[in-house]
């Protein structure tokens, strides 16, 4: 900046003082915001209750929250795009409950996880044919999807629980198991993240997906094939859905009609929300996601952890996310005003 | 001012010159006629299929049933229409019900307990407005983070549920009374009056207004009608808080046909609301939507469902059957605008 001052014809710098300055770093990069808003949450929970100062309290937040990841990996993508999806805390019902009723039906637990996991791209294209060839809003028909596939899992498992009956405890011990120190279900999730960073951003399909979330109309004038993307991200995020629905059902071994119901959809919208991503479409980055569904599950273990209510977790958790979004549009406005600042 | 989505097509010199043609054109072109046909062909059809259906007393409990959902729908129709949403209907059943319900135990007076339920409507709905117009984040994000943390509170007044200790006969009245006798039809039930009477009341405010016409603009085109001299910010307030205090008089009614106040009411309600709004016409892009669809998109699914009830089907096909007429409403809407070419 300095020899940028010292350059004759230019502008004097607006005096910017130095906690301005010192801002700049997090105005650049959202991730650092969000990294530094994790960080205060984990802090605040380390001062006040000692159990969170536990190295197995984090590995198991990781267990915990690994559904979240991983669904989150395909919603954020689409949502990237500026698509919906609101049939996934269905789809973590409907690929459990088939998960562990092929079980049953084959007692053989590679055909029921492969079933489990088969309902993703099947309900992902599904969803993708009604958006993409029929051109319907993705809002709305994801909704009705949310709605077509939560009765199906009602009318075939009659309201009950579906329990495995050959007892595979390799299903079931897999959910618990360590590698390395590290619940296996949280490397999954680390796995499906890093694939979906790379994706995003080094590769042509990534460049797309932002392309396309940026200016639907530009991008199909600049050659990118909008729909075919758009149906392959449909897929992906009914797929993630239905990983993150097989490993709810491994927690027990058993297919819970009811998983999801309360708004997993919602929650995983929420988090994406908090880590940046926006839902126009063409803004966040994946990173940005997953630590914003770190900072809402953090904040939810850490209420549990002090064995706050549920009351005060909800409120808590709402009033999390309304900073986090707030902080964000501010982060925003001060990036402009930085330009101004080196003129 | 274009109000319903279909009625910007011109009729034909054939259609002016025979008033028929344009009424058939109504009926099969736009969202409302064609909602009307498939509701008087399925009420038919369920007449013939179950004695029970067309009796005064069947009719009376769907109607008195699906009245909530009317009340509430009618406030986020004009919200939908001002281009925003409110995810928080759903919770704020649990709090004011829980709330309302305490204030009738405390006072013992009816409209004291209404008054704290109405107030508690306009206390949320200008907490959604303020978050969303003054800090400018999306009313998605805002109005679902209140759907939580309303959802938390209602936890915080109460473990479960809170009872009626006041008998006051007015109030079981509200729910479960009958308001007049219509000679040759039967007992009309409160609730049924008074969402006709709301019905009413709006339907003239959306239609004959100034406020009405201003709805529609904002929805339409924000920046216009903004510059046309419009208050943006007071309009789309106001249809925050008219959307709450409705949901707080839908949820006063709950309470009255349940005789309690219960933490965990109306979970999904905020999706079903929005679902039969979006069915009825509007649009989430704003500007487009009329009371009539709405109110016509309510009977239709709530006939659904009474009819799978009556036809002694599994009730679980409720959930999936409602998801399904979502889902093929979309897609005659996407077909209809791809056809008239506004794609």
């Amino acid at each position: 900046m300095a020899a940028v001052q010292g350059q004759p014809g230019m502008r004097a710098p607006a005096r910017v003082g130095g906690w301005r300055r010192a801002l700049l770093p997090v105005v650049r990069h959202e991730e650092l915001l969000l990294l530094l808003l994790f960080l205060a949450v984990v802090a605040f929970f380390m001062v006040v209750e000692p159990s969170a100062r536990s190295t197995t309290a984090y590995l198991n937040l990781l267990r915990d929250i690994s559904p979240n990841l991983i669904a989150g990996v395909g919603l954020t993508l689409l949502l990237l795009s500026g698509e919906f999806d609101l049939s996934i805390g269905s789809m973590l019902a409907f690929s459990g409950v088939a998960t562990v009723s092929v079980f049953n039906a084959t007692d053989s637990m590679w055909l029921g996880i492969l079933a489990g996991l088969l309902t993703g791209p099947l309900v992902g294209a599904v969803n993708g044919y009604l958006v993409c060839v029929q051109g319907m809003n993705s809002l709305m028909t994801t909704l009705g999807m949310m709605f077509v596939l939560r009765g199906i899992v009602y009318v075939w498992t009659n309201k009950t629980p579906v329990v495995d009956e050959n007892k595979f405890t390799a299903f079931t011990a897999f959910y618990q198991s360590d590698v390395l120190g590290v619940p296996a279900p949280g490397l999954i999730a680390l796995a499906l993240i890093a694939l979906g960073h790379v994706m995003l951003t080094r590769t042509e399909f990534g460049r797309n997906i932002y392309a396309i979330g940026g200016n639907p109309t530009a991008a199909r004038v600049s050659g990118i094939a909008v729909n075919r993307n758009k149906f392959l991200l449909f897929v992906l995020s009914g797929t993630t859905a239905a990983i993150a629905g097989v490993l709810v059902a491994s927690q027990t071994g058993t297919g819970y009609f009811d998983a999801g119901v309360q708004g997993f959809e919602l929650v995983v919208i929420a988090s994406a929300v908090l880590g940046g991503v926006s839902l126009n479409g063409g803004e966040g980055t994946l990173v940005g996601s997953m630590l914003g569904v770190l900072t809402l599950g953090m904040t939810g273990k850490g209420l549990r952890l002090m064995n706050v209510h549920i009351t005060q977790q909800l409120v808590v958790t709402g009033i999390v996310m309304l900073i986090a979004v707030y902080l964000h549009g501010v982060r925003k406005r001060l990036l402009i005003e930085s330009r101004s600042w080196e003129e | 001012m274009e109000r319903a989505p279909a009625l910007d097509i011109e009729p034909t010199a054939r259609e002016r010159a025979n008033p028929l043609a344009g009424a058939v054109r109504w009926l099969f072109r736009t969202q409302e006629g064609i909602l009307l046909v498939v509701l008087i062909a399925l009420c038919l059809l369920l007449a013939r299929l179950s004695p029970v259906f067309a009796s005064e007393r069947n009719i009376f409990v769907l109607l008195s049933q699906m009245s909530m959902t009317a009340i509430v729908a009618i406030g986020m129709t004009l919200l939908i229409v001002a281009r925003e949403i409110d995810l928080s209907v759903g919770s704020m059943q649990a709090f004011v019900g829980v709330v309302a319900m305490q204030a009738l135990n405390a006072t013992e007076h009816l409209l004291a307990g209404l008054a704290v339920a109405l107030l508690a409507g306009v206390a949320v709905g200008l907490v959604n407005a303020g978050l969303t117009l003054k800090l400018k984040i999306n009313s998605f994000i805002v109005t679902l983070a209140m759907f939580s943390i309303v959802r938390g509170l209602a936890y915080t007044f109460t473990a479960a549920s809170v009872q009626n200790h006041h008998k006051l006969e007015s109030f079981r009245a509200i729910g479960t009374g009958f308001a007049f006798t219509l000679p040759g039809i039967g007992r009309v039930p409160w609730p049924v009056v008074i969402a006709a009477a709301i019905f009413a009341l709006f339907a003239v405010i959306l239609n004959k207004t100034t406020f009405g016409r201003a709805v529609y603009a904002v929805g339409g085109n924000p920046r216009a009608a903004e510059l046309s001299g419009i208050r943006v910010d007071l309009i789309k307030t106001l249809c925050f808080v008219i959307t709450s205090v409705l949901a707080a008089l839908a949820a006063f009614i709950l309470i009255s046909r349940m005789n309690s106040g219960q933490n965990n009411a109306g979970f999904g309600f905020e999706l079903q609301v929005i679902g039969a709004v979006l069915l009825g016409g509007a649009s989430l892009a704003g500007g487009q939507g009329t009371l009539l669809g709405t109110l016509l998109a309510v009977l239709l699914l709530g006939t659904l469902n009474n009819g799978i009830v009556l036809l002694g089907i599994n009730s679980s096909w409720q959930v999936a059957v409602n998801g399904l007429v979502i889902v093929i409403a979309v897609l005659l809407d996407a077909r209809r605008r791809r056809s008239l070419g506004q794609d």
